[in-house]
């Protein structure tokens, strides 16, 4: 039996140094380096070759050496290593075949997580080298309705940073998509089987207004429920007799009418008693004067009788000078009394002028009322249009939301060892994802629809990238435009989370129901509407709407003096109808108007006031007559009242002549008694001296002259 | 298993394997003891000892026995780690570095990572150098004595020590015959 050859290197000579170098070098247990060197020695010119022939078992032994000698050789295990490229080439290709299915599934999942609702992805191509990644479609589903499409993407690609994506960072540089569409019908339910439960109750729980917009139509109530809120006077049936009959008891007229009455019939009670006093005290002191009339002044011929008379005319006077002095209070008395009476009727017209004011002013102003009828008409189409709006930025404010919370998810904690610290190098730090520009455009010629957007910046921390995302949006239907212009602001300290700016042009307005109440069949022309809504951190949302309708045409059977007829012209007129209110979205969906503004003012100024003027007038031409008829009812108690005072005055009056006939009678004796008394008086003195002088010629009295 | 895996360490030890292997091995599971798993950095090192020339069973146990002793020195790798990264100096590397792709994943701004790969690879030439003398020194004085003691021979002739040395003998098979 031919013996093996032995292993390399043992087969053949080799040099010394190489020997101990590569053999024996990388022998380490002591005895098989012995047997080694008992084996193999170096000749005369330095090769090492075998000493002996070695036997069977011994050759077993080299062979396991030599065996041992190749496997120290090197630190790298080379088969291990092509094992590992084999790997990685089979991944690598494995990768390349089934990249787009898992692009396609990693996107589904991004969307599915973002959105809550189903995403289907399609036609993915992904370009890990040139950093690309587009799709043919993409439908996301609107979580609030599973059966249609929150939005439909066409042929859309994306320029990716394939260097930040090893680094865990989803960095989309640009997007352009083609063929968006919103709202389309689905044929499968877009419900996700596990939908997050933590926010259906908050969608549940939303009010009426912010539901009907997310289920895209909102009820319009019949006009006729909203003008019968307004309680708005129809000529025809305003009662003005029972109109002012239910405010009598508020008429101070009326009031004042009784009372002067009740007054006056006092004054004549009190001064009938007092006319009759005062009237006996007339009659005696007439009889008194009329005593004094039977002195014979000129038959007086003593002093005796002429003091006598004297002193009963004396008496006589004092009487009527009494009497004269209460006919004059009393007098006094009554024309102070009539004069207050008459004063406080004559403050009746002006009492009447103010009640006649206050009754027409609770006539409802029909123009005021024009107006609020429209406000609330276009108040029921700000609240569709903004309950559905809340309803698509609470969603798309959740998405960048939801893309935050996935930033915050925090690592598992360690529990034996200690965590360690991080630290941070803030100039290197990106957010896990960052959309940082995406484009939009859509067309459809058949409908001359076009549309095109943007959107900016959309990432899962704003903090870090500090600026908020943003967008626009341009869309144009025919003559019709619309605008749209905002900012999602997720970063911790902002104050406004959503601002958004909307504006439409030329988009038509057709209202055709809800208007029978008035006979109206419909309302057509043109709507003009730009909007600002802000969703403010944790206190609902804010903003204005302004509209502006124009080239109005009013079609139905209203008849011209109707209400009707009324809005019809105040509509079709050439000035544009504006409105502008300020909103406000309570944290529950409900939606209220702190104010708001309109040229509607203008508009009824111009037609709906003046024929309001008309009505107006009426109303309060038959409010006034019927107040005049009331107060016309008590004017025989006026007339009358006054006629008895002037009864009483001029009673009184006569009262007053008589005493004062009486008082000029005595006068007049008096004066003749004075004139008659001092006639006597000369004359006895004339007759004294005669007899005195007559005396002195007989006597003479020394000491006296002559 | 238990007994091919010590089987392996003694076939190991008694072979004509390099002593620098099971140093290497040790030092490996040394660094790797050291450091958090869950990391790229340490999955790239373990990952590494795969293809190297260096004992993997000797790896996993001293893996396991470092591991358990580790959380002794958590506070001196974390402050070295912290000292390290907040070195001002090489604040400018360090930024640079965590930009680059992938790097985040390695968690080396860590301060337990980055301590513990200090402390690990400052370490790794001693503790290997350390482990092949100790190779050395059993291969010269320990087994040719416990091999020629009246013990292991008693012991041998039992049937549990009959199966580790048919055990060693099939691991000698793989790695070679370790003499007589």
């Amino acid at each position: 039996m031919a013996e093996k050859k032995l292993p390399r290197p043992f087969n053949r000579p080799i040099p010394e140094s190489r020997y101990l170098r590569k053999v024996l070098g990388r022998v380490y247990l002591e005895p098989d380096r012995e047997y080694l060197k008992s084996l193999f020695a170096a000749d005369e010119v330095g090769m090492v070759r075998l000493v002996r022939e070695p036997t069977d078992d011994e050759r077993k032994r080299i062979r396991k050496i030599a065996k041992e000698v190749r496997r120290n050789r090197g630190v790298v295990q080379k088969g291990k290593l092509t094992i590992l490229i084999i790997i990685i080439a089979g991944v690598a290709v494995f990768d390349l075949a089934f990249k787009n299915i898992l692009v396609t599934r990693a996107g589904d999942q991004l969307l599915e997580s973002a959105f809550g609702a189903r995403s289907n992805l399609s036609g993915v191509d992904f370009r890990p080298l040139r950093g690309s990644i587009s799709f043919s479609s993409l439908t996301v589903a609107d979580k609030s309705r599973p059966m249609m499409n929150l939005f439909e993407l066409g042929s859309t690609r994306m320029d990716v940073d394939t260097l930040r994506l090893l680094g865990g960072h989803l960095i989309i540089t640009r997007m352009e998509a083609k063929g968006i569409r919103w709202g389309t019908p689905r044929k499968i339910s877009g419900a996700l089987t596990q939908a997050p439960s933590s926010r259906a109750p908050s969608s549940q729980g939303k009010s009426d207004p912010t539901a009907a917009g997310s289920s895209g139509g909102v009820a319009v109530p019949e006009i006729s429920s909203v003008l019968a809120g307004l309680n708005i006077p129809v000529p025809g049936s305003f009662d003005a007799k029972k109109f002012v009959e239910s405010h009598a008891q508020d008429l101070k007229s009326v009031t004042k009418i009784t009372e002067i009455t009740s007054r006056a019939d006092t004054l004549t009670q009190i001064w009938k008693d007092r006319v009759a006093a005062l009237a006996s005290d007339a009659q005696a002191a007439a009889g008194r004067a009329s005593e004094l009339s039977s002195i014979d002044v000129n038959g007086i011929k003593s002093l005796d009788a002429a003091v006598a008379a004297y002193k009963q005319v004396q008496d006589a006077g004092a009487v009527i000078s009494k009497t004269s002095t209460e006919a004059q209070t009393a007098y006094d008395a009554a024309n102070a009394d009539i004069s207050a009476f008459a004063a406080q009727a004559a403050a009746i017209p002006g009492l009447v002028s103010a009640d006649s004011r206050y009754l027409v002013s609770l006539v409802p102003d029909i123009s005021t009322g024009g107006r609020e009828i429209l406000t609330k008409i276009v108040e029921v189409y700000v609240r569709a249009a903004i309950g559905s709006w809340y309803d698509r930025l609470l969603q798309g404010y959740g998405v960048v939301t939801r893309l935050a919370d996935q930033k915050t998810a925090t690592e598992k904690p360690r529990t034996r060892r200690l965590p360690g610290r991080t630290v941070v190098f803030p100039s290197a730090a990106l957010p896990r994802f960052w959309l940082k520009q995406a484009s939009f455009d859509a067309a459809d010629t058949t409908q001359s629809l076009t549309l095109a957007g943007r959107v900016l910046d959309v990432t899962s921390d704003p903090d870090l990238i500090g600026m908020p995302a943003s967008f626009d949006f341009q869309g144009r239907s025919g003559a019709a435009s619309l605008e749209v212009r905002g900012e999602v602001d997720g970063r911790k300290d902002a104050a406004d989370r959503v601002s958004v700016a909307a504006s439409t042009s030329g988009q038509p307005l057709d209202i055709s129901g809800g208007l029978e109440g008035l006979e109206i069949s419909s309302v057509k022309g043109n709507l003009k509407l730009s909007t600002g809504i802000t969703l403010m951190a944790g206190r609902g949302a804010a903003g204005r709407v302004q509209m502006e309708a124009s080239s109005l045409a009013v079609t139905g059977t209203y008849a011209r003096d109707s209400f009707g007829g009324i809005l019809a012209d105040v509509l079709q007129q050439d000035l544009p109808l504006e409105a502008a209110f300020d909103y406000r979205v309570a944290p529950d969906g409900s939606i209220s108007f702190p104010s708001g503004t309109t040229n509607l003012d203008q508009a009824v100024n111009e037609v709906l006031k003046s024929r309001a003027k008309q009505i107006t007038d009426a109303l309060q031409a038959r409010v006034k007559t019927e107040l005049d008829g009331l107060i016309a009812a008590h004017q025989p108690e006026i007339d009358a009242a006054k006629a008895q005072a002037e009864s009483v005055r001029s009673a009184v009056r006569n009262q007053l002549d008589t005493v004062a006939a009486a008082g000029n009678q005595v006068e007049s004796v008096q004066k003749q008694l004075d004139a008659r008394t001092a006639a006597i008086k000369n004359q006895a003195q004339q007759q004294l001296q005669n007899q005195l002088n007559s005396l002195q010629k007989g006597v003479k009295i020394p000491g006296l002259g002559q | 298993m238990f007994i091919r895996w010590i089987a392996r360490i003694i076939a190991v030890l008694n072979s004509n394997r390099r002593p620098i292997e099971v140093g290497a091995a040790v030092a490996c599971a040394f660094l790797l003891a050291l450091m958090p798993s869950g990391n790229l950095l340490w999955i790239i090192l373990f990952l590494l000892t795969f293809f190297l020339r260096l004992n993997l069973g000797i790896e996993m146990v001293f893996l396991a026995v470092f591991g358990l002793l580790a959380p002794l020195v958590d506070r001196p790798v974390d402050a070295v780690g912290y000292w390290f990264l907040t070195i001002p100096g090489l604040q400018g590397l360090f930024t640079a570095l965590y930009a680059v792709p992938l790097a985040p994943f390695t968690r080396f701004n860590n301060s337990m990572v980055a301590g513990g790969l200090l402390l690990g690879l400052a370490a790794w030439i001693p503790v290997c150098l350390l482990a092949m003398q100790g190779v050395v020194l059993y291969r010269r004085h320990v087994h040719p004595r416990i091999v020629n003691s009246k013990l292991v021979r008693a012991i041998k002739s039992s049937p549990l020590v009959s199966r580790l040395s048919l055990a060693v003998g099939r691991v000698r098979g793989m790695y070679g015959a370790a003499g007589s």
